[in-house]
């Protein structure tokens, strides 16, 4: 009797090639046959009309946190990830002392926005070592976890209070390659490090004090495995990000290790940039290299409160004088005095265009909660009011803590993107999943691969697109027998709609420790996610209790 | 502080930043002809309008680069809690 | 599309401004620094350390990309 049989789904496999209607058979957590599948089945799930793939793996996360209290990594599933990379940037919660937690915790607020009272309610402090780390949250995954060992963390833990002083010592190095060493051989994926990161001090992280001998150093220690290095670098500027992905080249070729640098940004007016960049990267990769540049799907909003000044003003003289330089009581009475506000609303007449796609992201009164979620266009017709109107008039009921967003204002060219997304060299990633929590969502990404770029601009195909992020992801990062629909590896399965895949809007949910907030999205067209056999997720009754996750690449095992 | 002649600012623009508020991309022009971007904060950005008496985004131009260095400095020592 | 990197160094130990340009840009000097910080501002874009820290009077950290000529032109 087999465990599972998705029947009649379109297989879309992860390798790029067409995909084809047929049968999947699961037993004891693997796929066991795919074809035409008669044999009974404990449970047999209908895919007739939808694509059947490999599950998406997140290579760029934050959730080191979140899964100390949530296994699933809520909400990766629900949008098809069955795998994600947390300890990215030079930060993860191992190994990790006990006298340096505060220090960690402070990183990752200042950093990824993590509020301390999530640490204060959700964690239990009960690790130090990576091993111990990965023993504490293997025994509640739902979710695949590859985790990377962060840079600054084994700073921490060899220098202690001199990480974030000084270069470190030949001895230093040495210690800090063993414990690479004992993180790796306990299961870590990679290591992470950092060019651009700040402290809770707002100093450079411990890992920028590295030198060009220890950065070596620790990546010929990631060469005993083969495994990967991921940096952060500094993604503003187009000669530095040429300079580290020469850097990375150097360290890939001379050690054998795959590579990964994220992210990268198409900025309006400088596609010669990304131009420049891919050049050199695939200059790199003719040379042997693997420079792997990660790619986000979604676009950059800007979000923003008349409390809080924004460089959004700054071409309206008399809007970012007031908010800039006055008081609250000063902005209010501003915005209050009709006069005044005749003269903002003619000034701000240049931009009409942002306030009518601006959209309210929250408020505090309950009047207007029914209102968050629309545009201010769509707030307008309600009212029989302009946007503009409509942005100062909420301000005023909100006392300055109307929030809204400017939708898609940055890497939002869907051709310069698209060609990106679909450059063979070019790893779609950089979804920031956990992080910046109270900023922005990083969920959905692959909701917005499918819709934006496969669906509605072409840039990939579906087969394109599905191998980017199961096949290729577990190739560049070295996660085994995943990423693909093949006999014998593990079912880690999405079943999802082609023809309605998307990321949901953008909301401020309850549900972190602490009675604290995050910006989140829920997913659209995803049908069933499957994680090591086991169904976790289904759009008609949501999660399972399924804890089938694994830690990957897992302890390595002696030759 | 030694006036290098020829690096000046080019432009500059409101672009989206990563973190998901709007910066202030400086664009800097060198003698050779070559540009690069510098991304100012709101309070950075503040400071070199200020320093530059400019009003408006296009009387940055031509401005020297060490108004830009000079923002970045004080800005780190500029305490705003109001800045975004 | 101009696949020459722009040139640029790792610090060494103890490196700072003064010692760059003198080692690099054929002598130091006001002048020589001045340049050397025109195409490296990104250095600035980070606080400064705090007080008894070893980089209180040299920004510049082991792990920065250190330009020695201004990007090139397109």
């Amino acid at each position: 009797m087999l465990d599972i049989v998705i029947k009649n789904g379109r297989i879309v496999d992860g390798s790029g090639m067409p995909g084809f209607v047929g049968d999947i058979a699961i037993k004891a957590g693997r796929i066991v046959q795919i074809g035409r599948v008669d044999a009974a089945a404990e449970r047999v799930i209908d895919a007739e009309g939808k694509i059947v793939s490999p599950g998406f793996i997140d290579p760029h996360t934050h959730f080191d946190a979140q899964l100390l209290w949530d296994g699933y990594a809520k909400p990766s599933i629900e949008h098809g990830v069955t795998t994600i990379v947390p300890g990215n940037c030079s930060l993860s919660l191992a190994p990790l002392r006990a006298e340096h937690r505060m220090k960690l915790v402070g990183m990752f607020n200042q950093i990824e926005e993590m509020p301390i009272i999530a640490f204060e309610k959700g964690v239990v402090w009960n690790w130090e070592t990576f091993d111990e780390f990965l023993q504490r949250i293997q025994s509640d995954l739902s979710i695949n976890v590859a985790p990377l060992v962060g840079h600054s963390a084994l700073r921490l833990w060899v220098m202690g209070a001199a990480a974030d002083q000084r270069a470190a010592t030949a001895a230093e190095c040495e210690q800090m390659q063993d414990l690479l060493r004992s993180c790796l051989e306990a299961g870590a994926v990679g290591m992470s490090t950092s060019f651009v990161d700040f402290d809770e001090k707002m100093q450079p992280v411990p890992c920028r004090y590295a030198s060009t001998e220890e950065l070596d150093a620790l990546c010929a220690t990631l060469g005993e495995f083969g495994r990967i290095v991921q940096i952060v670098h500094e993604f503003y500027d187009t000669d530095l990000t040429i300079a580290r992905i020469d850097q990375l080249a150097e360290l890939s070729l001379k050690h054998g290790i795959p590579t990964t640098l994220s992210p990268l940004f198409v900025n309006a007016g400088d596609f010669d940039g990304v131009d420049r960049i891919m050049a050199r990267i695939d200059h790199q990769f003719e040379r042997g290299a693997r420079v792997w540049l990660q790619v986000q799907t979604r676009p950059v909003d800007i979000s923003f409160c008349l409390e809080v000044p924004s460089l959004l003003f700054i071409r309206l003289p008399s809007w970012y004088g007031i908010i800039r330089f006055g008081s609250r009581e000063d902005v209010i009475a501003a915005l209050s005095d009709a006069d005044t506000r005749a003269q903002l609303i003619a000034e701000a007449a240049s931009m009409a265009s942002v306030w009518a796609r601006l959209r309210l992201r929250q408020v505090s009164t309950e009047a207007n909660q029914a209102l968050v979620g629309k545009t201010l266009e769509e707030i307008a017709e309600l009212r029989g009011s302009t946007p503009i109107d409509v942005m100062i008039d909420l301000s005023l009921e909100e006392d300055l803590q109307a929030h809204f967003l400017a939708a898609d204002m940055g890497h939002n060219d869907v051709a310069k993107v698209g060609e990106l997304l679909a450059h063979p060299h070019v790893h779609i990633g950089a979804s920031d999943g956990g992080a910046h929590i109270l900023s922005f969502s990083t969920f959905g990404d692959t909701g917005h691969l499918f819709r934006q770029f496969v669906r509605d601009s072409g840039a990939l195909t579906l087969e394109q697109a599905v191998k980017k992020i199961t096949q290729d992801t577990a190739l560049i990062w070295g996660i085994p027998e995943r990423g693909l629909l093949q006999t014998g590896y593990v079912a880690d399965i999405t079943i999802f709609d082609a023809g309605t895949i998307d990321r949901g809007p953008e909301y401020f949910k309850q549900d972190v420790p602490g009675d604290g907030y995050r910006y989140v999205r829920d997913a659209v067209g995803i049908d069933t996610v499957i994680i090591g056999g086991a169904v976790s997720y289904q759009q008609d009754s949501g999660y399972t209790p399924a804890k089938e996750g694994a830690v990957l690449p897992g302890p390595v095992q002696a030759l | 502080m030694a006036v290098i002649a020829g690096a000046v600012i080019n432009g500059a623009r409101v672009a989206a930043a990563h973190e998901g508020h709007a910066e202030l991309v400086v664009n800097i022009r060198y003698s050779n002809g070559g540009t690069s971007d510098v991304p100012l904060g709101a309070v950075a950005a503040e400071l070199l309008m200020r320093s530059c008496n400019a009003t408006t985004l296009e009387q940055l131009e031509g401005q020297g680069w060490q108004k830009v260095q000079a923002a970045l400095i004080e800005s780190h020592n500029t305490h705003n809690e109001r800045e975004q | 599309m101009s696949s020459i990197p722009r040139k640029s160094l790792f610090p060494s130990a103890g490196d700072s401004w003064e010692i760059i340009a003198e080692r690099e840009l054929g002598g130091g000097g006001e002048e020589a620094v001045g340049q050397l910080q025109s195409w490296n501002l990104h250095v600035f874009m980070r606080p400064p350390a705090a007080p008894g820290s070893p980089h209180e009077h040299n920004p510049i950290l082991p792990s920065d990309v250190i330009f020695l000529e201004p990007p090139q032109a397109a």
